[in-house]
């Protein structure tokens, strides 16, 4: 069942800074929500906050799977996070990522060609057993977005998904995101590429 | 939080990453031989062929240990820090799996430690093992120990500065008891005389399964606050 998270009062200080003050709302189960805003209005802040990564100053968040309320440790174990500060390991390689990264998600990993067929869908088949550290960004970033239906986790957090990626990587973002409506995956996106957005059935503006 | 026994491939997992990643890169193995090499070879070029007694032989090889230690195992989380894929290991495996497999590669990297340096120690200073078995036991004991403390204060440091002096200082008090018990039991084994497993065996047994509760109650706290 996809999850559903209400926050309540959410207020985000840096020393004297404030980045939001009261911001409440609902992040829909199974749906697409996107977070826009300027550049340092706090929406990869808000994604950290509710992957459990760093705490709100004050708030509270409320996690919900079939009306059922759920723990943070529940939620940590159900979200799979991409972001430009999200790094894989570059002594690994495509595919040993990909294993190692779905191994934590379940208590057995994927098959082999499984994880072989999710690396062609990103167009990483050629480069699977080279090692990450010869990557381009562009595709270090096509491979943060296979471990997505690797992890098979519930939330998706989806940090500026189409970084660094060209004509062909944004298809991938495009297919995956199709993917997580028709699997009724909750997906939470930042984001101001206009091509994203359209993605959202809900639209949070930060300002 | 008792590790659940689905945890365990997610344990293996973490382990075998870091082998792997060790094996292609030899971050934390090289800088401990390395250091324990030249610090034995400075002991022993400066002793000459002088005979030391049993305390002092004891006392020098748990001190090259520990400050050898000291100069590798941090790395397990260091390197995480530095790579930037703390991060990631935090969204996506659970902190019982990653600290029970990054306890685990720190033990081997010490057995491996150990074993390099225990027969060097030997023929450099000249040492008899009259308690080869008993010193082995006291010596895998230490070791469990010294990599429980290790592991914990090695992710409790990734965000701050001057982390390998403050990995030295904040380990210091949690192994001194273990180490002032270790260089006893050792000091016996070098001995000629009869050793008898005793009360401080088993200290050291009763304090390697303490220290390794507390630091994986712990390290669910400094894992995700």
């Amino acid at each position: 069942m996809p999850i559903e998270i209400i926050f309540k009062d959410i207020k985000k200080t840096y020393g004297e800074k404030s980045l939001y003050q009261n911001l409440s709302g609902c992040i829909e189960a199974g749906r697409c929500t996107c977070i826009t805003g300027n550049n340092g209005s706090g929406k990869s802040t808000f994604l950290k906050i509710i992957a459990g990564l760093i705490h709100p100053t004050s708030g509270t968040f409320t996690y919900r799977e079939a009306g059922k309320h759920c723990s943070l440790e529940q939620i940590r174990e159900q979200t799979a996070f991409v972001s430009p500060e999200i790094q894989l390991y570059n002594a690994l390689s495509a595919f040993e990522n990909l294993h190692f990264f779905s191994s934590m998600s379940f208590s057995s990993p994927l098959k082999k060609e499984e994880l072989r067929n999710l690396l062609q869908k990103a167009g990483l088949a050629n480069e699977a057993d080279k090692p990450l550290g010869s990557f381009s960004t562009g595709m270090k970033q096509r491979l943060k977005l296979a471990l997505l239906p690797a992890s098979k986790r519930k939330l998706w957090l989806l940090d500026e998904p189409s970084s660094n990626l060209d004509d062909a990587g944004r298809r991938i973002v495009d297919s995956l995101i199709e993917q997580a409506r028709r699997e009724q995956r909750t997906v939470l996106l930042a984001t101001n590429v206009p091509t994203e957005v359209a993605y959202a059935d809900t639209i949070f503006r930060l300002s | 939080m008792p590790i659940p026994f689905f945890a365990f491939h997610k344990t293996k997992a973490i382990f075998l990453k870091e082998l792997t990643c060790e094996f292609r890169c030899h971050y934390g193995s090289g800088s401990l031989l390395m250091f324990s090499l030249t610090t034995l070879a400075a002991v022993s070029m400066s002793i000459g062929s002088q005979s030391l007694e049993p305390e002092f032989l004891s006392v020098l090889f748990w001190i090259i240990l520990f400050f050898s230690s000291m100069a590798g195992l941090s790395r397990v989380f260091l390197q995480e820090n530095d790579a930037g894929t703390l991060q990631t290991l935090r969204i996506y495996a659970g902190s019982q799996p990653v600290f029970f497999g990054k306890f685990l590669y720190n033990l081997l990297l010490l057995f491996a430690l150990t074993t390099f340096l225990l027969p060097l120690f030997v023929i450099f200073l000249n040492v008899s093992l009259p308690h080869f078995f008993s010193l082995c036991l006291i010596l895998l004991l230490g070791d469990v120990g010294l990599a429980a403390s290790t592991t914990l204060i090695a992710s409790l440091i990734t965000q701050a500065q001057g982390q390998s002096s403050l990995f030295t200082v904040l380990n210091f008090p949690i192994i001194l008891p273990l180490l002032l018990f270790c260089i006893q039991l050792t000091t016996a084994a070098f001995s000629p005389e009869d050793f008898v497993i005793g009360s401080q065996m088993l200290f050291l047994a009763v304090y390697d399964v303490i220290i390794l509760a507390l630091a994986s109650v712990l390290f669910d706290y400094i894992w995700y606050d």
